[in-house]
């Protein structure tokens, strides 16, 4: 099975429903019994939106959201809090904090004894992680997690889009339908800089009226009613700082 | 040596000429001709950073800068929209200027790759391409069935350019 047809069911998938079917027959193909996808989105950066979309055993889960342990996750603060690009694997190494271990401890009394967590970062404040898990922890179940972890890495950034698509970019969530203008924008990161609207309209040549009017649409498109509100859930969103195509990347050549 | 071994090799890089020389010979080893990875990031507060790691052909990296050619870049394109990998065989319906570069690209040994698409904080986007020189069957193959070992090394190689270069505060605007 190449890399290219093990993901390709995800794109014809058009429900949660469908989704969970296919991401369960990949990960079994990639010799794992359990799996579990979260996302966090920072519309707000005091409570942070959170999809979780779950293959593992539902007792693992209730007892895991009951105690609280993504605060003491390693997996977790690795992808979605430390926002990192590579993947982790489960060794002793990742867990070796006590509170970590018992984690990992009793994880394994539920089926959970080996595998690995991928991150997969957005472009617009999302942080996203699959973890896949199998009950069978021997040298070769270890060795075998190794092997597959491109794969791994790979079903990651296809759920990602998958869950982009079908729950994200329909759901409640402003993640895809903010557009903000190129002349909001410049007047968010005016203002995320500090400066008064009086002091953007000098800086922009336009009257403050309009400064204040730009502002007020970014704020309404984003579902804020403040500028402060908007400055933070344009930065925590990744709003502002898109660049136009033209200038994304220029290639230098290395010193 | 396993992939993922090879990918953690990385991160001991020190300097960006050592990232340089590791990954020409990871792209190498993972049947590659060419590879070249490129970040770019305004950031909220002060200077855009722009990063670039090219193992491309020098006379096609200056045919394409000095054409601009990555406002029509269709691997670029597929960056912004995407997180996951395109083989170019599978970039679609382009405009004829990106079908041109594309074209053009054949020329100066870039006969056929994959991109992986990179994020990071914020506003971060970036990039990793690995091309073949020849295409052929056994090259196309190569190409789907590897997307993933790709993906894995453009992300190991984006955490150590983080390392060695972008850390730290040292803003890069490399033109």
């Amino acid at each position: 099975m190449n890399d290219l047809d093990l993901c390709e069911s995800l794109q014809n998938c058009a429900t949660v429903g469908d989704l969970h079917t296919a991401t369960t027959g990949i990960v079994k193909q990639l010799g794992f019994e359990h799996f579990i996808f979260g996302v966090r989105v920072n519309t707000s950066l005091s409570r942070p939106y959170q999809f979780v979309f779950s293959g593992y055993p539902k007792q693992w889960r209730d007892h895991y959201t009951e105690s609280d342990y993504e605060l003491i996750d390693p997996t977790v603060q690795h992808c979605l809090v430390d926002r990192r690009v590579i993947p982790i694997i489960w060794t002793g190494q990742a867990f070796s904090s006590r509170p970590s271990m018992r984690l990992l401890g009793e994880a394994k009394e539920f089926g959970l004894a080996n595998g690995a967590s991928f991150p997969v970062q957005g472009g617009r404040g999302e942080a996203a992680m699959l973890s896949v898990a199998s009950s069978q922890n021997s040298r070769q179940a270890k060795r075998d997690v190794v092997a597959m972890m491109g794969k791994g890495q790979l079903l990651a950034c296809h759920l990602f889009e998958a869950i982009q698509r079908i729950v994200l970019s329909v759901g409640p969530l402003p993640v895809r339908g903010v557009e903000l203008t190129d002349r909001e924008k410049e007047c968010l990161l005016w203002a995320a800089d500090g400066k008064t609207s009086w002091e953007i309209a000098n800086i922009v040549h336009v009257s403050e009226r309009t400064i204040t009017f730009h502002l007020q649409n970014a704020a309404r498109k984003m579902g804020v009613n403040n500028r402060q509100h908007a400055i933070s859930r344009a930065l925590s969103m990744g709003l502002i700082g898109q660049s136009p195509v033209k200038t994304l990347i220029r290639y230098p050549d290395l010193p | 040596m396993t992939d993922l071994a090879l990918f953690e090799s990385l991160l001991e890089c020190k300097t960006v000429s050592d990232l340089h020389a590791k990954t020409g010979a990871i792209t190498q080893i993972l049947g590659f001709d060419h590879f070249i990875y490129g970040v770019q990031a305004n950031t909220p507060v002060g200077e855009p950073y722009q990063f670039v790691l090219s193992g491309y052909p020098e006379n096609w990296r200056k045919i394409y800068c000095d054409a601009d050619y990555e406002s029509v870049d269709p691997v670029l394109h597929h960056c912004i929209r995407s997180v996951v990998p395109v083989l170019w065989d599978n970039l679609s319906s382009l405009p004829q200027a990106s079908r041109r570069l594309m074209e053009e690209a054949k020329l100066f040994g870039l006969a056929n790759g994959v991109t992986c698409p990179l994020r990071g904080l914020g506003s971060e986007i970036g990039l990793l391409s690995v091309a073949v020189e020849k295409n052929s069957k056994i090259a196309r193959k190569h190409m789907a069935s590897s997307q993933g070992t790709i993906q894995l090394f453009a992300n190991y190689l984006h955490e150590s350019i983080h390392r060695v270069v972008l850390s730290g505060g040292s803003v890069i605007n490399n033109k």
